[in-house]
């Protein structure tokens, strides 16, 4: 790390991801988990939640990925807030999740994917609800399918709203015709993953951004992992280039391959060998806990992980600048199936 | 009947892709969406624009993705945002022309349900413990909530019922709730002033709404099907009167498919006959 003379006298945000998980997560928190299923999830953070043992999580985000399928079956999960159960596809619906959530082990509430990055967006303005379009008409405003209110957390734990929804009529034009508002929703920690962060915490996101920029605003805290961290004279250079300033983000967890087995745009391209063995022991209760063992129990920490990946697969991953991903990837365990 | 040289999936692009005009701006989610309109901008449609909700403006993908935000989505786009930009503005504000869109089952309404369902169709389920889980709305919600839209399924037995077991994304009839009790209204009526069903295309043929009713018709049967056999796999009472069959498609359009769209069987490897 060079240049400390900006961060002279400050303490430091920068911290391993077992510290960040020490320090940050607790047992019945709300989660956000940022990225986008195959790309910017922060794998790194996810593994250490299930070594620390935390458990009763309600998980939420703008969008799914594989670590919510990893998260149940470490044990972690008492429920998932979010508009799809699977990783797109590499894995269309998430065994394992899909199971639990059937037989009433983990509880599953369904709003659409805008209507999502709307609740953390409400929550970043310090807004109570934002309108939308979506949702009216449809089953996900059913009250009979009020999932949160079903198992109890409406009425009861103030972090969770009196309602999932509520129609209005607009009261400003002629036609007065109905939307649907949606409430703020405030995680007690945000985890989202960036290329470039500064020293201070200024983010600088590579590619396309899903919902991060939301759903870090809306966090009561903000873990950022990271594939380099920067002087911030360096950031000022770009300042078109970031999108969440440095008072926003609590930790930074600096890691090469924090995201492995998924991608991070311009970085590394994801594993997809890796993703087929994992989604494929997920979903069979013979293969799923060896595999736990195997990559999570045993693991000591993220070094001891990427030890065991081996520098040749890792290196295979490697972005090519012309193309942010590596053209070469080998992807052979999702064709012709 | 000469030798088939193009596979159902196959098929299904094509006909699907068929809706999409040169100049239109297309939300597609990962899937034969993507297929599709991949496949439309590589023909009669290249001037076609792809919006994805990971935050990507007309992609020319060098190699398809398997994600609508992985490093391939991205490749050759114009603007690279957020979710709530596709989604918000161009979905939502109607600065789109059309989505091409998944389900589990649709109904006699083009009503979608790509979330769950009871494990006898038609009966009352627990949302705490439904029968069969499939993915959810995702973005399908949204887009069909303000756009036009083309739907993909397969043709199955009980995907069709007369109305869908639990609604995801709105089509022409969608439902109110009032003090315990479901209504049914026109999706303008729920504050759906956009937006609706354009076609349904699956394995087998190519459903449309009559003007008048909204109700869903056979338009097409592709090749090696019966009019009369879709029919009795429907679950309203389908008006089968005004079906054509479909040309197969030219073996030009299925070369550009398989050696230039998707030569490494991404898409084409992934989806079941």
């Amino acid at each position: 790390m060079s240049d400390t003379s900006e961060s002279r006298g400050m303490k430091t945000k920068i911290m391993s991801p077992a510290e960040a998980v020490k320090t940050f997560i607790k047992d019945g928190q709300i989660i956000a988990s940022g990225g986008f299923t195959i790309t910017r999830k922060s794998y790194a953070i996810y593994y250490e939640m299930i070594r620390q043992g935390i458990r009763d999580i309600k998980l939420c985000h703008v969008t799914p990925g594989g670590p919510d399928e990893l998260l149940a079956a470490g044990g972690c999960l008492a429920g998932i807030t979010g508009c799809y159960v699977g990783d797109e596809l590499v894995q269309v619906i998430h065994p394992y999740c899909s199971r639990q959530i059937k037989q009433g082990n983990i509880w599953h509430e369904d709003y659409s994917h805008y209507s999502m990055i709307l609740r953390f967006k409400a929550a970043a303005m310090g807004l109570p609800f934002l309108p939308t379009h979506s949702q009216v008409g449809s089953d996900l405003i059913n009250p009979e399918y009020d999932v949160e209110k079903k198992v109890g957390l409406r009425g009861s734990d103030n972090r969770f709203p009196l309602e999932k929804f509520h129609v209005i009529k607009d009261p400003f034009w002629p036609e007065h015709q109905k939307v649907c508002l949606v409430p703020a929703l405030i995680p007690d920690v945000t985890v989202i993953h960036a290329q470039i962060v500064g020293e201070k915490g200024t983010v600088r996101i590579m590619g396309p951004l899903g919902g991060d920029v939301e759903e870090a605003y809306a966090g009561r805290k903000v873990i950022v992992t990271c594939d380099q961290v920067v002087p911030e004279h360096y950031m000022s250079k770009d300042p078109n280039a970031n999108q969440i300033p440095h008072h926003i983000i609590d930790a930074i967890v600096p890691l090469p391959y924090a995201c492995h087995p998924v991608s991070s745009y311009m970085n590394y391209d994801y594993d997809a060998t890796f993703l087929r063995e994992f989604h494929t022991a997920m979903g069979d209760d013979s293969k799923r806990d060896k595999w736990l063992q195997e990559w999570v129990y045993e693991i000591k920490d993220h070094w001891h992980y990427l030890e065991k990946l081996g520098s040749e697969r890792l290196s295979k991953l490697r972005a090519n600048p012309a193309y942010a991903y590596n053209p070469d990837n080998d992807r052979s365990a999702y064709m012709n199936k | 009947m000469a030798e088939q040289y193009y596979s159902v999936p196959e098929m299904v692009a094509v006909e699907t892709s068929k809706f999409v005009k040169d100049g239109m701006v297309i939300f597609v989610g990962i899937g034969l969406g993507l297929l599709t309109a991949s496949l439309a901008v590589k023909t009669h449609a290249p001037r076609a624009t792809i919006l994805m909700e990971g935050g990507t403006v007309d992609s020319r993908f060098a190699h398809l993705p398997f994600s609508v935000c992985e490093p391939r989505s991205a490749y050759g786009c114009t603007v690279t945002t957020g979710l709530f930009d596709i989604l918000g503005y161009n979905a939502g504000g109607a600065h789109a022309d059309m989505a091409i869109l998944g389900a589990a089952q649709v109904d006699q309404y083009g009503n979608l349900n790509s979330s769950m369902g009871p494990r006898q169709s038609g009966e009352p389920f627990d949302v705490l413990h439904p029968g069969w889980r499939a993915t959810g709305s995702g973005g399908a919600n949204d887009s069909a909530s303000g756009l036009p839209f083309v739907v993909n399924i397969v043709h199955q037995d009980r995907r069709f019922p007369k109305v869908v077991d639990y609604l995801t994304s709105p089509g022409w009839m969608v439902k109110e709730f009032e003090n315990g009790k479901v209504k049914w209204v026109t999706r303008k009526e729920a504050g759906l002033i956009r937006g609706g069903p354009v076609a349904i295309v699956t394995t087998q043929c190519v459903m449309k709404f009559d003007e008048k009713t909204k109700i869903a018709y056979l338009a097409e049967y592709f090749p090696g099907t019966d009019p009369g056999e879709i029919k009795k796999t429907i679950g309203w009472d389908i008006d089968i009167s005004r079906a054509v069959q479909t040309e197969p498609p030219s073996r030009e359009v299925i070369n550009i498919l398989r050696n230039e769209v998707d030569p490494d069987k991404v898409l084409l490897g992934a989806l079941k006959k």
